[in-house]
């Protein structure tokens, strides 16, 4: 490299040229004195650039001693970093429902000012370990530049040079036991709660042969009949429950499965899983038309024996045990041609309206026996409801105990995420200068010894 | 680089200027050593004026031995770099 060469030549030059206000014809102490320490100088330096390859040997040599290891400080910055994003996030939610439900005054007073923390902890993070990194990936050029100021004559920059030469040893080992250290103090500190215990979540619904139920509505709720949740399906039978202000929560709940004209129940007990947790649940005595076109029949009094879709008709064998009644319900608009077992109407028609949308429902009462069922499909109407979905963080905030969490969860954070480096931060420079001191300092004296003697 | 020949003339350089330097407190030194005034203090000033002229041309002389010195005990603890340059 060709800053070790100049730092080599540097060193010679202070040699030579403390040898030669030795060799001054003037009798004065002082230029003595200035004489022998650059000549000094220049053999410690020249010894330090010798030794580049030892300093950088000496990083890893001593980290793999220490056990510091990159790769599980890098995981663990990205890991903390989500988890400040995924709470930064919470918190903004939980201030955008404030503000929905008239609670403004809390969204501004108390959330902005936890946010803003938060930002501050997040930057603090970052900044801690891209200047580590930067280090870490600068170390060779760090030493081999702090080797040249080091020789600079007359001690110009030797300081400088002995801190640029001491920073990244110290970071390179020092700077990846900042999660021990954190670590260090996680015994103090209160169990870790999650401020929403919610789970993001798929939430699909199929009919007795497997195809998706859609458009439902799913209305969730705990074991006392508090209302949790509720979420409108898309058009393909799913909810999609993955966005932080519309997770689930886990543990037991009833789940309603509201459909035009029908609901089906189901007691869920929801545990923690993949990410997002998928959920399938299969109604048995729905089979779907079409969106918003079902056959609702009950099970315990008819079976289904066949089901045939060919050229845009439907056609559903019932076997018949107890005197029955099918329906199919339908939006108001669509054209379907509906026989019983071949023949005329066999049934007759009601009007209803579900979240905004008109339904007729065709009710047919079948005696048991084989019956079979035809629906020709033509133009269908297809609307979607209109659900004012609220979402279970809605829920939550509105019980009020989410903001004391809040205020404890942010202040942890803050104490292990910006106080704790900050520490670790001034523990490895004070650390740094002490190295770049005996660097500086006392092996100066040392090397004095080695050239002259005691 | 330029820099590293800029630093080595300046090397060569006060090497010269240095060696002349010694020439200079060995005729210095010597003449006030012969000074006809029977002045210990004068004679000890010359003297020491020799003693340091001396020194600094002795240091000046091994001066490439000592980093080939410096080069080898470094590279007993781990690799040499550059090879000892003669200035």
């Amino acid at each position: 490299m060709d800053i070790l060469y100049l730092a080599y030549y540097l060193s010679i030059l202070t040699y030579v040229l403390g040898a030669a206000l030795r060799g001054l014809p003037i009798p004065l102490v002082s230029i003595k004195k200035l004489g022998s320490r650059l000549m000094v100088d220049g053999v410690f330096s020249a010894f330090l650039v010798f030794s580049y390859k030892g300093l950088v040997y000496s990083i890893s040599y001593f980290s793999s001693l220490l056990g510091s290891n990159w790769d599980a400080f890098n995981a663990w910055y990205i890991a903390e970093a989500a988890a400040l994003t995924t709470l930064f996030l919470v918190l903004k939610t939980i201030g955008f429902i404030y503000n929905k439900i008239g609670l403004g005054f809390l969204a501004s007073g108390l959330i902005s000012p936890l946010v803003s923390l938060l930002i501050d902890v997040l930057v603090t993070v970052t900044v801690f370990y891209l200047a580590v990194s930067v280090i870490y990936a600068t170390a060779k050029t760090l030493i081999a530049v702090g080797l040249l100021l080091y020789s600079v004559p007359f001690r110009l920059t030797r300081p400088a040079g002995a801190v640029l030469i001491a920073l990244p040893i110290v970071f390179t080992i020092g700077a990846p036991f900042l999660p021990s250290f954190i670590s260090l103090f996680s015994t103090v500190t209160p169990p870790d709660q999650q401020l929403i215990q919610g789970e993001p979540a798929l939430i699909s619904l199929v009919d007795l042969v497997g195809n998706p139920v859609a458009y439902f509505v799913l209305n969730s709720t705990d074991l006392e009949g508090n209302l949790l949740y509720t979420y409108l399906s898309d058009s393909n039978g799913v909810v999609n429950a993955t966005s932080i202000d519309k997770w689930i929560p886990v543990g037991p709940q009833v789940l309603d499965f509201l459909l035009p004209g029908s609901k089906y129940t189901v007691e869920a007990n929801i545990t923690q899983g993949s990410k997002p947790l998928n959920l399938t649940y299969r109604v048995p005595n729905v089979i779907s038309i079409n969106v918003n076109h079902f056959i609702y029949y009950n099970t315990d009094e008819a079976i289904v024996e066949n089901i045939s879709r060919v050229n845009g008709t439907l056609t559903v064998v019932f076997d018949v045990l107890y005197n029955t009644k099918v329906y199919v319900v339908y939006e108001e608009g669509s054209s379907l041609v509906i026989s019983v077992d071949g023949g005329g109407s066999g049934g007759y028609e009601t009007s209803f309206e579900w979240f905004g949308v008109d339904y007729k429902a065709f009710t047919a009462d079948l005696s048991p026996g084989v019956h079979t069922l035809t629906v020709q499909v033509g133009e269908l109407n297809i609307s979607k409801p209109d659900v004012s979905e609220v979402s279970y963080l809605e829920t939550t905030v509105e019980k009020g105990s989410v903001m004391p969490l809040a205020v404890s969860l942010v202040s942890l954070t803050f104490f292990r995420l910006l106080v704790l480096p900050v520490v670790y931060i001034l523990i490895l420079v004070s650390a740094t200068l002490g190295l770049a001191k005996l660097l500086g300092g006392v092996e100066a004296r040392i090397s004095r010894v080695m050239v002259f003697g005691p | 680089m330029d820099l590293v020949e800029f630093v080595k003339n300046v090397t060569v350089q006060v090497v010269v200027v240095a060696w002349a330097l010694f020439f200079l407190s060995w005729v210095v030194g010597w003449a006030l050593k012969g000074l006809p005034i029977p002045s210990t203090r004068i004679k000890k000033t010359g003297e020491k004026i020799l003693e340091d002229g001396v020194w600094a041309a002795f240091w000046l002389a091994v001066g490439s031995s000592v980093f080939a010195l410096v080069s080898y005990i470094a590279s007993a603890v781990y690799q040499p770099l550059p090879p000892p340059p003669t200035p």
